[in-house]
């Protein structure tokens, strides 16, 4: 739609005569970058709204000021804080993918053994429904207040991810691809390794790319329920509840993007290894 | 999506003779359901609890005993009242908030895209409970604070998936509407609702999922005391396992109610979209 539009623009400058006289000048200039013009417009109108407006529409202990904003992620970027905080948070994020990822597999592959599969099916149905956070109740009275209760809530996000995943490649074996193997005399091993495993792999590219910011959520979720010391979650309560508006917003800011960087770094991994291996896997899966 | 539809519609069109199948399918169906469950309570019963504190684990008689306590004395609807009307009234919010911009995004001028966009893209990929805290110190832990959280979590997803659906409409078909003579609003009513009909179904079932979960999860963030989150978060102050574990099976069994909803509607939206 929008290169049809486009190309009809550059049609009518072709036919209009003052096409040429226009585009050149500053005017012609803003024109043609109009795009990027109205964005850095648009920031600069919310940031004069976000400073002008007064305290009874936004109040500055929630909101802050735009420098007070800045100063105080200068502060954070100087003392390092935030550098710390953002390593544990990420830490817990990895911890759960890295961990969750072998585990969901697993449930799959048991999943696929005849009589398991009649009970394990259901159960990732009747899980899948489970509002996951609200996990969180069990496991502080399972594990306490303590960081683990963050790890496993994050482990257990993530591990539904990679299940629902590796099963979906599981399902997309040609069944004649499993009687071939045997009939060439393949052991069960070998047909997990070579035929499952295989099939499963580039499913769990696209997962990863799920897992990873929906842990990274999960863990905030975690750090803010739980609070232990040095993480992003904890970082932002602390600022929110003093009533420091500008130092909250700061931390919120750091959150956006870390999780945009989360987010594009997982779309260009996935698109990388679409190109690499050729499986049509794309990055809007 | 239309490879889901023609293998449901399969078996209609082979008429009288696979007539038993389905019958037969939901049987087994039934039957593995029956039996996981079975297998799910006999481990939770004569397995778990016997070798784990009480503390730790409530029996599930305990949780059933729980559930049917909460259902005589009213705190079930309550509670259930309390997280399905913020979930809804945030989808409702967020989904026209999100249809109007994709709106916006799509079919006005490009640089009203390109301020958009860029702005829900950051806003899908921001981790939203970071959001809590502010709203919390802003306007309270009531319902008004869990429902626009609801709302801002569904948004973006409402967006993206509306502005996915609108780049598939041809614009010979917009021009060749408006060359009859048809305004605006006919443009949107007959053209692109019709066409975008699957895809914002999709988009409802996969808030309706983020909107449980977020209702939920604010309400446990807010440290509230009414709600399904309310009463998980409540509950594990006073170690009530059973009123713990409760709340969780509540809340997935209307969670899962809410997503059957929207997977039916966006079932047919999906199948009037194919034609």
């Amino acid at each position: 739609m929008e290169a049809q539009s486009v190309r009809d623009r550059r049609v009518t400058r072709q036919n209009d005569p003052g096409a040429t006289k226009r585009s050149g000048g500053i005017l012609g200039y803003f024109a043609r970058h109009s795009v990027a013009w109205t964005r850095v417009a648009a920031a600069i109108v919310l940031i004069a709204v976000w400073q002008a407006l007064p305290k009874s529409v936004l109040p500055e202990y929630v909101f802050g000021k735009p420098l007070d904003v800045l100063v105080a992620l200068w502060n954070l970027i100087v003392t390092g804080q935030i550098f710390t905080a953002t390593g544990a948070t990420l830490l817990t994020t990895l911890l759960g993918v890295v961990i969750g990822a072998p585990i969901g597999v697993a449930f799959a592959l048991l999943a696929e053994v005849p009589v398991l599969k009649w009970v394990l099916e259901p159960w990732g149905n009747l899980i899948y429904g489970i509002p996951k956070i609200g996990l969180v109740s069990l496991l502080i009275l399972w594990v306490g207040l303590s960081s683990s209760a963050q790890l496993m809530l994050v482990l257990l996000s993530v591990i539904f991810v990679y299940y629902f995943a590796a099963k979906q490649g599981l399902a997309e074996i040609d069944p004649r691809r499993v009687t071939a193997f045997k009939l060439m005399g393949a052991g069960r091993v070998k047909i997990v390794r070579s035929l499952y495993l295989g099939s499963i792999a580039p499913h769990l590219i696209g997962a990863t790319r799920l897992a990873l910011p929906l842990g990274f959520g999960t863990a905030i979720f975690g750090e803010l329920r739980v609070p232990t010391q040095g993480n992003l979650g904890r970082l932002l309560d602390q600022y929110a509840l003093s009533l420091n508006g500008a130092g909250a917003i700061a931390v919120v800011l750091a959150v956006g993007i870390v999780a945009f960087a989360i987010d594009i770094g997982a779309r260009a991994g996935l698109s990388y290894y679409g190109r690499l291996v050729g499986t049509g896997v794309t990055a809007d899966e | 999506m239309s490879e889901r539809t023609i293998v449901r519609a399969a078996p209609v069109s082979t008429g009288i003779l696979s007539s038993a199948r389905p019958l037969r399918a939901a049987i087994g169906q039934t039957g593995k359901w029956v039996l996981s469950l079975a297998v799910l309570y006999a481990l939770w019963r004569w397995v778990a609890v016997p070798n784990v504190s009480s503390l730790f684990l409530a029996s599930p008689d305990a949780v059933f005993a729980k559930i049917w306590q909460w259902t005589l004395d009213g705190t079930l609807v309550q509670m259930v009242w309390t997280t399905l009307s913020e979930a809804v009234l945030g989808m409702a919010f967020g989904a026209i908030a999100g249809i109007t911009l994709a709106l916006i995004a799509t079919l006005g001028p490009k640089e009203a895209g390109g301020v958009i966009n860029p702005v829900f893209a950051a806003l899908y990929a921001m981790p939203k409970f970071a959001l809590i805290p502010l709203l919390l110190v802003w306007l309270g832990r009531d319902t008004p604070s869990r429902v626009i959280f609801v709302a801002i979590t569904v948004m973006p997803i409402i967006f993206l998936n509306m502005v996915t659906g609108l780049k598939t409409v041809d614009p010979a078909k917009v021009r060749m509407i408006r060359l009859f003579g048809g305004g605006s609003w006919q443009v949107a009513t007959k053209l692109l609702l019709p066409q975008t009909a699957g895809y914002l179904g999709t988009a409802l079932t996969i808030s309706a999922h983020n909107a449980i979960a977020s209702a939920v999860g604010a309400e446990i963030l807010f440290g509230a005391t009414d709600g399904l989150g309310g009463m998980m978060y409540t509950s594990a102050f006073t170690f009530s396992t059973d009123a713990v574990i409760g709340a969780l099976l509540v809340a997935t069994i209307f969670s899962t109610l809410f997503i059957g909803i929207f997977q039916i509607f966006s079932r047919i939206g999906s199948s009037r979209t194919i034609g």
